[in-house]
């Protein structure tokens, strides 16, 4: 069989798969800090979700169509290059999506920070009371249990937590089931 | 050659989460094993590299290649779904509300609930197991790695965004 796809074509799709990404990750970085500094205050975690999505969706758009515009693309091994190429811009979103998430509430990393803050020793029970600037685990349940709220996936007025509304529900059973599924044993 | 490449990465893929399954429920441990899970991973994408290759119309580079970028997108949101299943305390809030009798919790109850669970205890020792830091009785002391670590997430934070706010 005689391929007509060369490097240069796998390497004009990762090229423009890269742009995509340096495009959505400017672009999400530049507005939260522009919007902070008219308005003077941060995003809310639904808002800044939905700033992503959108703009996945729109980077998406953009690299679809440079994508379809390279000529050699059309041939039948250029389509699964493409199809390729879509799936791994969505990988790079995923990720960036998770180290942001875990950048702002990852618990090791906190508990990181903490421990740099006492000076790279602390007991346990103190690094439990002075958890995330002080907050403690109330300031991390109520953080958590705010974003479940936001979210729809719970009701939750400052003093009662739940019940759980639809698609909380559905979060639960699934998670659970996996989790049972999985045997995991110490969770978060 | 579409068909190919899906079909390739599926192979690949199934490997991979029967791997991942058996393994899981033949040897339960308490640590989530993101390494492990990244070598089952690792396996089947050279078995869907493989079936590719082998494949009518697959035995060419930017198959292989595709196959590949298929495989990573699918890998890295399975571990982006597992890690939140794994170790996510929302997801442990939701589980809780779930099994209450009435549905809802008293939020003072929910703190004392977590603050008498052995969960921090946990982390601390899942963050010892990968030399983060070391604990003698009582007291926790960070290592070099976790050191490095931290100061890196603080860069990272700058570059990204993301306040470490846990």
């Amino acid at each position: 069989m005689i391929s007509v796809i060369g490097p240069e074509l796998v390497a004009d799709v990762f090229r423009y798969v890269m742009l995509a990404w340096l495009i959505l990750f400017l672009v999400n970085r530049l507005i939260p800090i522009a919007a902070q500094r008219r308005l003077g205050a941060k995003l809310s975690d639904t808002a800044g979700l939905g700033l992503f999505v959108l703009l996945s969706v729109l980077s998406f758009f953009w690299l679809y169509c440079k994508l379809s515009g390279i000529a050699a693309i059309q041939h039948p091994g250029g389509k699964a290059l493409k199809f390729g190429g879509l799936a791994l811009y969505f990988s790079g979103c995923i990720v960036y999506f998770e180290l942001q998430s875990l950048l702002y509430r990852g618990f090791s990393l906190r508990i990181l920070q903490d421990l740099l803050h006492s000076g790279g020793w602390a007991t346990l029970s103190a690094l439990q009371e002075s958890y995330g600037h002080g907050a403690g685990i109330k300031g991390l349940l109520i953080k958590r249990l705010g974003t479940l709220s936001a979210f729809q996936l719970i009701v939750f007025d400052g003093t009662v937590v739940g019940p759980l509304k639809m698609p909380g529900k559905i979060c639960a059973l699934l998670s659970r089931f996996f989790r049972r599924f999985l045997r995991l044993r110490a969770v978060g | 050659m579409l068909g190919t490449v899906i079909f390739s990465a599926a192979i690949g893929m199934n490997f991979f989460l029967l791997g991942h399954f058996c393994i899981w429920r033949l040897f339960p441990a308490d640590s989530p094993r993101i390494v492990l899970i990244s070598e089952i991973g690792a396996a089947g994408m050279l078995i869907s590299s493989a079936a590719c290759w082998f494949l009518p119309q697959g035995n060419q580079s930017a198959a292989v290649i595709s196959v590949l970028w298929l495989d990573i997108f699918f890998l890295i949101f399975y571990l982006f779904i597992y890690a939140g299943i794994a170790r996510s305390v929302s997801v442990t809030i939701l589980i809780g509300l779930l099994e209450k009798e009435k549905g809802t919790l008293k939020l003072d109850k929910l703190i004392d609930e977590y603050a008498v669970s052995p969960r921090f205890k946990d982390r601390v020792a899942l963050m010892e197991k990968s030399g983060l830091v070391k604990t003698s009785g009582d007291g926790i002391q960070i290592t070099k790695k976790g050191f490095y670590l931290a100061g890196g997430a603080r860069c990272l934070a700058c570059l990204i965004g993301g306040g470490l706010e846990g």
